[in-house]
């Protein structure tokens, strides 16, 4: 059979095994990679493979950042740090049409900042927003929509899981991708509330208006806002006068987190046990996807796909915009049906080359194929963040959440139209830095 | 005509890549295609922890191992990344196959050694000049494997990070340079970071292109000995195309960041050379502990040494 | 049977996962101090980064079975509601099945390149430590995450009392 066919086989059975068996999609992606390295290569050297290849993958000092970023978002939220902080934006936000959601998205832009990961936010936000949400009488469709929207900022404003995993698959300054991700973070966290507002207006009886709070409790609950951003300070700041490097980054933050916290009796002994736990949950789940990724990938590289779609794609001589949208839209289509890290650790070895031959800075495109992958964790049938806010919360059905997060994507698309058409959106910020 | 597949695990256009790429043709022209060489870089076929073992059991015929990425396997060829003062690839490279010709040392055993290279040798590139030892008290270098002993050795903090972590961590500054061979200056750009340069000549990185011990055994006789009569050869020319290679990367730095390259006086080499001796008597013991000779292996390797700088220039 | 079979799988899976977590606490503190010795005492700690690693490895195939029995491991539930039920469950058995051996293989496999390591005294590059200890760990790991997933099985496959199609 031809190699390239073998391939393409590859993925026809590795989405049958993801949708048919049920199998987690780390899980799926080692299985159909072994037995097609199997196929390709013989049994041997299949066995050898995937034997080094899960050391090495597990052993990476590269990936060590991502139990250490876990940790930190997960010390946090164990020690009320979100909590507080969702209740400075609702002092702020929450007498105002619609405004609960909007603390939520902010909140969740504040958690962001912390923690690298679309899921824990996700996890985390559902947990603290929605029963409150529910409190004052907004609609689930909404309220689960920013609960998912808002978490997909996870991986845009920065440390971000995405842009790390970016940054060591090809090379690029994390430090300039984390910088890169600041201004269209924002641009999405306002885009949100601009949606939420005319959704409310659409649906008055959506987000109803809460009471109102007297400015000396605003003054006063902005002190709930401290931790996270001294967090943020020493994370960014760290990194930017060269006392650590990015992969540093989140052991420092992870370890200040646990001591502030546990010097204010804000997080117990157990307290810090449980988020321990959890860290190790979540991060061999992410470490799985990325050793099933590695192992498909081994297999994709083998029988030579990745090469001849990029040459595909080379070929139909399109101009370097028209190039970028076949690209969006391959990323776009991936995204309704993958999970964003397992797409994108796939596909960079595909797109990164080709986009670098065309001519696209590697800093801008690790930015905007990040917003790109990102909107893919709400888009249905395959969306993450989706998922986790429906099983986080009973009596919610995953079509809801698909419906309520709908209305968000139109702040994706703008983002993504504003990275094509101004470069400068994207890069003017790491440019600037150093 | 038969074909052999060789694997090797840095990217395609580093140095070890292109002697693959050289070795792999004239086999091919001197056995007048009866052996044809498949090459595989950038470890495609075989990582390099994997290496060794992967052509042990046959998943590559031929593979490229760096023996000080596996220290404790091999004791022998750790003799040459002892800082015994090498000061091109060229002599390092012919030496290092010398001496293995002579000893036939018990760590390759289980393969069959068609060729051998080494780096140039491990230089200093700094943010900050470095003209004096005593300019490198405090400074942190990253340095991997035994180069780690040798900066602590000199007084300056050693940083063990992975390479791929480097650059980031020498533009942010929190390394301040590192010591290895000088071609990154060019491959890698750490010359725009990196605008001192000071020559050192401390330890080389010793390599080794091995093949599957059945795989030798099936080949005829007269191919067998294209690849016996190419090895010393081979050395040879990855030892003066490394050698090129750096030359160019310090010129290209010159020229493109106006780079400086320092020398060290002769009191501080001498001085440096005294610092780092206790590093050879800690192999001594570690030799012996492996049933070899380390005096009669470090005096052959003065021998070959000074042979090579004879014959190439030092 | 199967009650027992699952008794033990939580209790090894728990005892790992608090391995892991411990892996997890010393990598804080050894990154930090790490920072903190560089950056204010000029004596950063030799092999921080080659230990990261290997605590790295530790915590994360300590926590497979512990993140499978979580249910940690998201999967694509999106065809659900649209399957009969006990196609379902067999359905759910083999994947089960292909995962569990996936696990089997790999463990050995990485158990025997830990024994490789053995015969030719491999050592770490900086601390020259026998690492081959935390290869075995990975692959006791994932051998305990295939006993996770074979019992996932069983389970999956006692649930279907008659014949499915
Ligand atoms: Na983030
Ligand atoms: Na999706």
């Amino acid at each position: 059979m031809n190699m390239m066919l073998e391939g393409l086989l590859g993925v026809v059975v590795l989405l049958a095994v993801i949708f048919f068996l049920r199998m987690p999609v780390g899980f799926a992606m080692a299985a159909v990679g072994f037995s097609g390295l199997v196929h390709v290569m013989g049994l041997a050297a299949a066995l050898g493979l995937t034997g080094s290849e899960i050391w090495e993958t597990f052993s990476s000092y590269g990936l060590t950042v991502i139990p250490l970023f876990v940790l930190m978002g997960q010390v946090c939220f164990y020690s009320g740090v979100n909590q507080r902080l969702y209740h400075t934006a609702y002092c702020w936000l929450g007498s105002i049409r619609g405004g609960m959601a909007m603390a939520t998205v902010m909140a969740s832009a504040g958690f962001a900042a912390i923690s690298g990961s679309n899921s824990a936010t996700a996890a985390t936000m559902s947990t603290v927003a929605l029963p409150e949400m529910k409190k004052y009488g907004y609609s689930p469709v909404l309220s689960s929509g920013a609960v998912a929207a808002g978490s997909t900022l996870g991986v845009v404003i920065p440390p971000s899981v995405v842009f790390i995993i970016y940054g060591l698959q090809t090379g690029t300054s994390i430090a300039k991708l984390f910088l890169s991700g600041v201004v269209p973070g924002l641009f999405l966290l306002s885009s949100f509330l601009v949606i939420i507002h005319f959704v409310c207006r659409l649906h008055p009886t959506w987000g109803p208006a809460g009471p109102g709070v007297t400015w000396a409790e605003k003054i006063a609950s902005l002190t709930g806002s401290l931790e996270m951003a001294a967090l943020f300070a020493l994370v960014m700041g760290g990194l930017a006068f060269g006392v650590f490097t990015p992969s540093e980054a989140g052991a420092a933050g992870a370890g200040l987190a646990i001591l502030m916290n546990t010097a204010t009796c804000k997080l117990s002994l157990k307290g810090l046990w449980v988020a321990v736990m959890d860290t190790i949950r979540v991060s061999c789940m992410i470490l799985v996807i990325i050793m099933g990724a590695v192992i498909f990938g081994r297999f994709l590289a083998v029988t030579r796909l990745p090469f001849d779609m990029a040459d595909w794609v080379a070929g139909l001589e399109l101009p370097g915009f028209g190039v970028m949208l076949v690209i969006s839209l391959i990323y776009l289509l991936g995204g309704m049906i993958m999970d964003a890290l397992a797409l994108l650790l796939i596909t960079l070895p595909i797109f990164f080359p080709l986009a670098m031959t065309l001519g696209y800075d590697p800093v801008w495109f690790g930015a905007y194929i990040c917003v790109l992958t990102t909107m893919g964790a709400i888009t249905p049938p395959v969306g993450i963040s989706s998922y986790v806010v429906a099983a986080m919360s009973p009596g919610l059905t995953l079509s809801e959440v698909f419906r309520g997060g709908n209305y968000f994507l139109l702040g994706f698309l703008a983002c993504l139209a504003m990275m094509l058409i101004f470069p400068e959106f994207v890069l003017w910020l790491s440019g600037h830095a150093n | 005509a038969r074909t052999l597949s060789y694997a090797n695990f840095p990217p395609a256009s580093t140095v070890p890549c292109v002697q693959m790429e050289r070795w792999a043709e004239e086999v091919q022209k001197r056995t007048n295609g009866a052996i044809t060489v498949k090459t595989y870089p950038g470890s495609t076929l075989l990582t390099a922890r994997n290496m060794l073992r992967g052509v042990q059991t046959g998943q590559a015929d031929i593979g490229c191992i760096s023996m000080s990425y596996q220290p404790g396997a091999f004791p022998f060829s750790f003799a040459l990344s002892q800082p015994v003062g090498f000061t091109s690839a060229t002599t390092a490279s012919v030496t290092l196959w010398k001496m293995f010709e002579k000893y036939k040392p018990q760590e390759f055993e289980a393969v069959k050694v068609v060729a051998m290279f080494t780096s140039a040798p491990s230089n200093l590139m700094s943010r900050v000049p470095v003209k004096t030892l005593d300019d490198m008290k405090g400074l942190e270098i990253r340095g991997a494997g035994n180069l780690s002993d040798v900066l602590a050795r000199l007084g300056a903090v050693p940083v063990s990070m992975p390479m791929p972590e480097t650059p980031e961590a020498v533009q942010k500054g929190v390394v301040k340079g590192l010591l290895t061979s000088f071609e990154v200056l060019k491959d890698m750009n750490f010359a725009e970071m990196c605008r001192y340069q000071t020559v050192m000549n401390l330890p080389v990185y010793p390599f080794a292109v091995i093949m599957n011990k059945r795989t030798w055994d099936s080949l005829p006789k007269d191919v067998q000995k294209v690849i016996d009569d190419l090895a010393l050869e081979q050395a040879e020319w990855t030892g003066k195309y490394w050698d090129a290679h750096v030359q160019t990367a310090l010129d290209w730095s010159k020229e493109t960041y106006g780079i400086e390259v320092y020398d060290l006086s002769e009191a501080d080499q001498s001085a440096m050379m005294q610092a780092v001796a206790p590093l050879i008597d800690a192999w001594k013991v570690e030799a012996r502990t492996a049933g070899l000779d380390p005096e009669a292996i470090l005096k052959d390797i003065e021998t070959f040494k000074a042979e090579a700088e004879a014959a190439y220039g030092k | 049977m199967i009650a027992l079979l699952e008794r033990f799988r939580r209790l090894a899976c728990n005892a790992l996962a608090a391995v892991a977590g411990l892996a997890v606490l010393a990598m804080v503190a050894l990154a930090c101090a790490n920072i903190i010795g560089r950056t204010f005492l000029s004596s950063p700690i030799g092999g921080t980064y080659e230990l990261m690693g290997f605590f790295g490895a530790v915590a994360a195939a300590f926590a497979l079975g512990y993140s499978q029995l979580a249910k940690g491991h998201v999967a694509v539930t999106i065809l659900d509601e649209h399957l009969p039920r006990r196609l379902r469950r067999l359905l759910d058995a083999l994947g089960a099945a292909i995962g569990g051996a996936f696990f089997a293989v790999a463990g050995v496999e990485v158990v025997d390149f830990g024994n490789f390591m053995v015969a030719t005294g491999e050592l770490s590059e900086t601390l020259r430590l026998p690492f081959y200890w935390f290869v075995w760990g990975v692959g006791g790991g994932c051998l305990l995450m295939a006993f996770v997933l074979f019992v996932d099985m069983l389970a999956a496959l006692r649930k279907t009392p008659e014949r499915a199609a």
